[in-house]
């Protein structure tokens, strides 16, 4: 055996954990070089000394600043991961943050019907729902006014309005114009149809009962064949409706 | 600790318990200090590493998986830290034994000339477990590492195979030329060494 594969071996001879074949072939070696016997020996003295080498032991309050320190980085990861989840997409699709946007997104959908019959407006908010919701574009060239109505009691109750709209403004181009009418205090009263281009058209609406209150507020949708809306709503002042008696009408 | 109480204090510290992270810290806190400072060579240094170690284990404790003994994880945790750091500074060990025992002889006498009065013996004692971690320290990164493994943290070469990521004949060949080595850069000290 030459002294560079014994020397190999020095480790596991010196733990002995060596097949016994291996352990004889080196011990003769070892019988016979001086130089590898010195060389073990001194390899014995620095595996004890190393086994026997003292623990070294920390300073004081290690425990304390150790502790001190591991809460100080983990508040920056926090503030550092805070400040990340506001620019990470990603996040937007958890769970958590998926529900949210689904619940404000059923919200602004509910919100967008109370909005739509106003006429179109540069608010934040109705701003906020044509992005949700777009609103046919509007033209404000479609315009309609009530020029008279008229209330026929039915003796078993409720009754006919009838209003006459006179379009106050000619659409863009030409072609047919269609109202949609509907009575806010009544949702039930709808009435739709053509829209003279000129003079007047009559509305009649069927209502459970004898308006009251100071006004009766009407809805108008008017819309082109080219696809044009627009929406208004117009208040008719009770008072002023032949065939409703001042009693009638709330104070 | 048994190894039972561990893994529930590793579940419970999983869950953030503040407590049981401490807890965790404690049973380890002087082993990692230890190692660290064996490592380096240097107290300061010693703390550093011991100090990021933990945090390190404190952000990823909820990645320990329970495969390995959490030991094993530890310590790979603190060999990383030890080695992340020595890339961002200049390594003294490079020295050869002789220049680094030479550089550090005032240092060596202002420390035991600062201590309080102690028996010739102990001072013997300490002067030669320094030279002992002087040469340590002139050991390649992971010669050094199995080195302490082995004999302060008394590892297993299967151990110290899966701390060290390295086949375990690795593990045994490179050892065994770290105490040969050992040997030789001691040899010249060897009336105080007893080799």
């Amino acid at each position: 055996m030459k002294c560079v594969y014994a020397q190999e071996l020095f480790s596991d001879y010196i733990a002995q954990t060596m097949e016994s074949a291996l352990t004889v072939s080196l011990e003769n070696h070892l019988a016979d070089c001086a130089a590898c016997r010195e060389e073990l020996a001194g390899l014995r003295h620095v595996w004890a000394a190393l086994d026997q080498a003292p623990r070294v032991e920390p300073p004081a309050f290690f425990h304390e600043r150790l502790m001190s320190h591991v809460e100080v980085a983990q508040a920056a990861a926090e503030a550092a991961a805070r400040k990340r989840a506001l620019w990470d997409w990603r996040l937007l699709f958890r769970p958590r943050a998926l529900a949210f946007g689904a619940a404000a997104a059923v919200l602004l959908l509910a919100c967008a019907d109370a909005v739509q019959t106003r006429p179109a407006t540069l608010n934040p908010l109705g701003y906020l729902i044509r992005l949700v919701r777009p609103i046919p574009a509007t033209s404000p060239s479609l315009e309609a006014q009530v020029t008279r109505a008229e209330w026929i009691s039915n003796p078993e109750g409720g009754g006919t309005l009838t209003v006459h709209l006179k379009a106050s403004t000619m659409p863009t181009r030409a072609g047919s114009l269609t109202y949609r009418a509907q009575a806010v205090e009544y949702p039930q009263a709808v009435a739709q149809g053509m829209l003279a281009p000129e003079g007047e058209t009559k509305v009649t609406l069927t209502l459970p009962q004898t308006p009251t209150g100071k006004a009766l507020r009407l809805l108008l949708m008017l819309s082109t064949a080219e696809g044009e809306k627009s929406f208004q709503t117009v208040a008719i002042p009770i008072l002023a409706v032949p065939g409703i008696s001042p009693e009638d009408a709330a104070p | 600790m048994t190894d039972t109480e561990e893994r529930l204090l590793i579940e419970r510290c999983k869950r953030g318990e503040r407590a049981a992270f401490d807890a965790l810290m404690r049973a380890y806190e002087k082993r990692v200090y230890n190692f660290a400072y064996r490592m380096c060579g240097n107290y300061d240094e010693a703390n550093d590493i011991s100090s990021d170690a933990f945090v390190r284990v404190f952000q990823a404790i909820h990645l320990f998986r329970g495969s390995a003994n959490f030991s094993t994880w530890l310590f790979r945790i603190v060999i990383n830290v030890y080695l992340d750091r020595r890339k961002r500074t200049l390594n003294r060990q490079h020295l050869s034994l002789e220049e680094y025992i030479e550089m550090e002889e005032n240092s060596l006498v202002r420390q035991i000339e600062d201590t309080s009065p102690t028996p010739d013996r102990i001072v013997e004692e300490r002067e030669r477990y320094d030279l002992l971690q002087e040469a340590i320290a002139t050991l390649p990164d992971y010669q050094r590492a199995m080195i302490v493994l082995y004999h302060t943290e008394g590892k297993s070469y299967e151990e110290i195979a899966e701390i060290l990521a390295l086949p375990i004949g690795t593990v045994k060949s490179r050892l065994n030329r770290a105490r040969l080595c050992l040997r030789a850069k001691l040899e010249p000290l060897k009336e105080q060494f007893g080799i």
